[in-house]
């Protein structure tokens, strides 16, 4: 799995690529969650994901509480189809803000 | 002509005028040697001079053989082509000490060699400056007798002809590196030719039922490492890997060498003890002194599914057994070029291959640098490949060659390998007629409860569901709920230690696919994976809900004796057309 961070001026996004599985999550989440320091919409971007697990999809959701704790936005960008699938199946699809 | 009387500031003005234009002659040479009898002509003229000559030096200067020959002159007497000991004579004196030499009467200087008496040629007084740049002396310049009713060359001539000497060393000095960097390109161009020929050698790309897969990458350009696989009459296939002591040129040249042998005689010879003892005979009479080749030929028969080969001096073959067992078969003959004519025959290794993998390589291999700098070695070696057991041929050797790239350095060695298997699920082709949809293995496996091994379990499961007909997305489904129980296994049942074992087997019962695994934790309470409700929105839990969403079953049953837990998930196939009619 790979983990990449971009600051743009109106949102931060984490591109996350590859296989989440529970060797890499971790990994995500740090990243997830570090990057709502930033005081911006925190945005990931799952097009390379070619594999996700409960634990990356653990990940997301603990992103998606830590939006509503600290009242900051969080969305996922460009779902992945092998992503998008495992999401419908925790019927998370229709929690996270999906663009 | 001007006479010496002329003012100083004209004189000045003149010189540099000159200076300019010779500096741009200089500039534009091809070939400075070339140039330099005009260049010498117009600054005699300028200085009133009657002669002027370039010395080129050759050799080191701290060479006692070096010399300093005379490249160019204008003057009444040709001394082009005379040489003279490096540090002899004004001229020698000049380069030696790197210093301009100004000499009014050169019968006075102690170092002043004349002109042999046949010449006839007198002379009087004399400049000399250095042609150097950065401490590296080229050779100098010389000017000789000046004429008119001044006899004497003064301190302005003197700084002309070190300005022009100034601009001629640097000339020479890009000459020479042109030269040298020329040179390099050639030879470069010749390695890279030499590294197409041999890349031709090598086998291309082997289909993925084939039972013979390798690679070679090389550190350098050429290689003295060679594989190649050789189909044989009956489906048998041939294959050889050989290491060229040494590096380089003339060890790749005898890659090549053993290579063309082992193409030509390899249909002739069957037998592998003796096509290695015949491609040994004709290496003797290559082999410089010093230079050996270790090499291991063999002949896959699928029929018998066996493998025999014979070892010349190479690193010994891993057998892969399954699990973590493995099994090294030392070489038993010397490498060839040790023993001039040596054997007639070489000791040879039959091996029943069903199922296994033989792994033969270089010890670039072993020998590879990990991303933290140590080597890989053997043991390394057995977990990678253990690692990605589940993995098609290709695609085991696929990561073994990115673990020996991951380091930042460079390869220090070749790194070859080439791996025969036998694999009764791997090889659909084999015993068509025993392949019957009804209870079959697919997958047996005992695993080290790490998470680092449920990239392995993913792979070994989509590809038994491949093998058993089903579309990759299907396996896919399966993978993601077989990762989901592992996961349990690991975190709930051994608590993520990274201790204990896990045994994987999946087995095709008529039309489900069951895949059990065993662990040796604690036995766990069937209610702690049942999942909870989905509304509950919190992290974790979630992994028990794809086991169920993604199988038709997911059962705890009683474990065998001795073991903590036997999950079992199973999974219908979905319903298939012909799968000949695909």
């Amino acid at each position: 799995m790979s983990v990449r961070v971009s600051e743009q001026t109106e949102a931060i996004t984490v591109f996350l690529a590859d296989e989440i599985d529970l060797e890499h999550s971790p990994e995500a989440r740090k990243a997830l969650l570090v990057a709502f320091d930033k005081k911006k919409p925190v945005i990931a971007d799952l097009q390379a994901v070619t594999y996700i697990d409960s634990s990356g999809v653990a990940s997301l959701v603990e992103a998606y509480q830590k939006a509503q704790q600290v009242k900051q936005s969080f969305a996922l960008a460009r779902v992945s189809e092998s992503a998008m699938k495992v999401l419908a199946l925790a019927r998370l699809d229709k929690v996270f803000t999906i663009r | 002509m001007t006479e010496r009387g002329e003012d100083k500031v004209l004189r000045r003005e003149r010189y540099l005028e000159l200076l300019a234009d010779l500096q741009d002659e200089i500039a534009s040479a091809q070939d400075i040697t070339h140039a330099a009898p005009g260049i010498l002509r117009r600054l005699a003229e300028a200085l009133q001079a009657e002669s002027a000559s370039l010395f080129l030096l050759e050799g080191e200067f701290s060479d006692p053989r070096a010399r300093l020959v005379c490249r160019a002159c204008v003057g009444p007497s040709d001394i082009t082509g005379l040489a003279v000991p490096a540090g002899s004579g004004i001229v020698g004196r000049t380069v030696a000490t790197n210093t301009a030499q100004l000499i009014a009467d050169v019968t006075r200087d102690p170092d002043f060699i004349p002109p042999q008496a046949t010449t006839g040629y007198v002379i009087r007084s004399l400049m000399c400056a250095p042609l150097s740049l950065r401490g590296q002396r080229f050779g100098a310049v010389e000017v000789m007798n000046r004429l008119g009713p001044d006899p004497k060359f003064d301190a302005h001539d003197l700084e002309l002809l070190e300005a022009l000497a100034t601009t001629a060393a640097l000339a020479l000095s890009v000459a020479q590196l042109t030269e040298r960097l020329l040179a390099d390109a050639k030879v470069r161009r010749e390695l890279e030719l030499a590294s197409q020929v041999q890349r031709a050698l090598l086998p291309p790309p082997q289909p993925d039922a084939a039972p013979v897969h390798g690679f070679n990458i090389p550190a350098r350009l050429v290689s003295g490492d060679f594989y190649d696989i050789l189909p044989l009459r009956g489906g048998r296939t041939a294959f050889a890997l050989a290491d060229v002591s040494g590096k380089g040129m003339n060890a790749a040249l005898i890659m090549v060498k053993a290579a063309t042998l082992f193409r030509s005689l390899g249909r002739q010879i069957s037998d592998p003890g003796k096509l290695l003892a015949a491609i040994g005979r004709e290496l003797d009479e290559t082999l410089a002194m010093g230079m050996f080749v270790t090499m291991v030929v063999g002949v896959h028969d699928p029929a018998r599914h066996e493998v025999r080969f014979a070892n010349a001096g190479h690193q010994p073959p891993l057998l892969h057994e399954g699990g973590a067992r493995f099994t090294a078969y030392p070489a038993e003959d010397p490498p060839l070029g040790i023993v001039r004519h040596g054997k007639a025959r070489y000791h040879e290794t039959r091996i029943d291959l069903s199922n296994r993998s033989l792994y033969v390589f270089t010890d670039g291999c072993t020998e590879g640098l990990l991303p933290d700098g140590s080597r890989l070695g053997v043991e390394g070696l057995r977990k990678v490949l253990q690692q990605h057991a589940g993995e098609s041929a290709r695609e085991r050797l696929a990561a073994l060659a990115l673990t020996l790239q991951q380091s930042d350095q460079a390869l220090h060695d070749d790194v070859t390998m080439i791996v025969i298997e036998d694999r009764l699920a791997g090889a659909p082709q084999r015993q068509p007629e025993r392949r019957r949809p009804g209870r079959s293995v697919l997958v047996q496996q005992t695993l080290p409860a790490q998470i680092g091994q449920l990239k392995t379990v993913r792979r070994l499961v989509e590809a038994a569901a491949q093998q058993a007909g089903a579309a990759s997305e299907w396996g896919r489904d399966l993978a993601l709920a077989v990762d989901e129980a592992v996961q349990n296994i690991i975190r709930h049942g051994y608590g993520g230690d990274g201790k204990g074992e896990i045994q994987l087997r999946m087995k095709r019962l008529g039309d489900r696919i069951a895949v059990e695994l065993v662990d040796f934790a604690p036995a766990v309470k069937e209610d702690r994976v049942k999942g909870r409700r989905l509304e509950d929105l919190r992290p974790g839990g979630l992994g028990v809900h794809f086991m169920h969403a993604l199988t038709d079953k997911v059962q705890f049953l009683k474990p065998p004796s001795g073991a903590g837990n036997r999950l079992v998930l199973s999974k219908l196939l979905p319903k298939r057309r012909d799968p000949a009619r695909k």
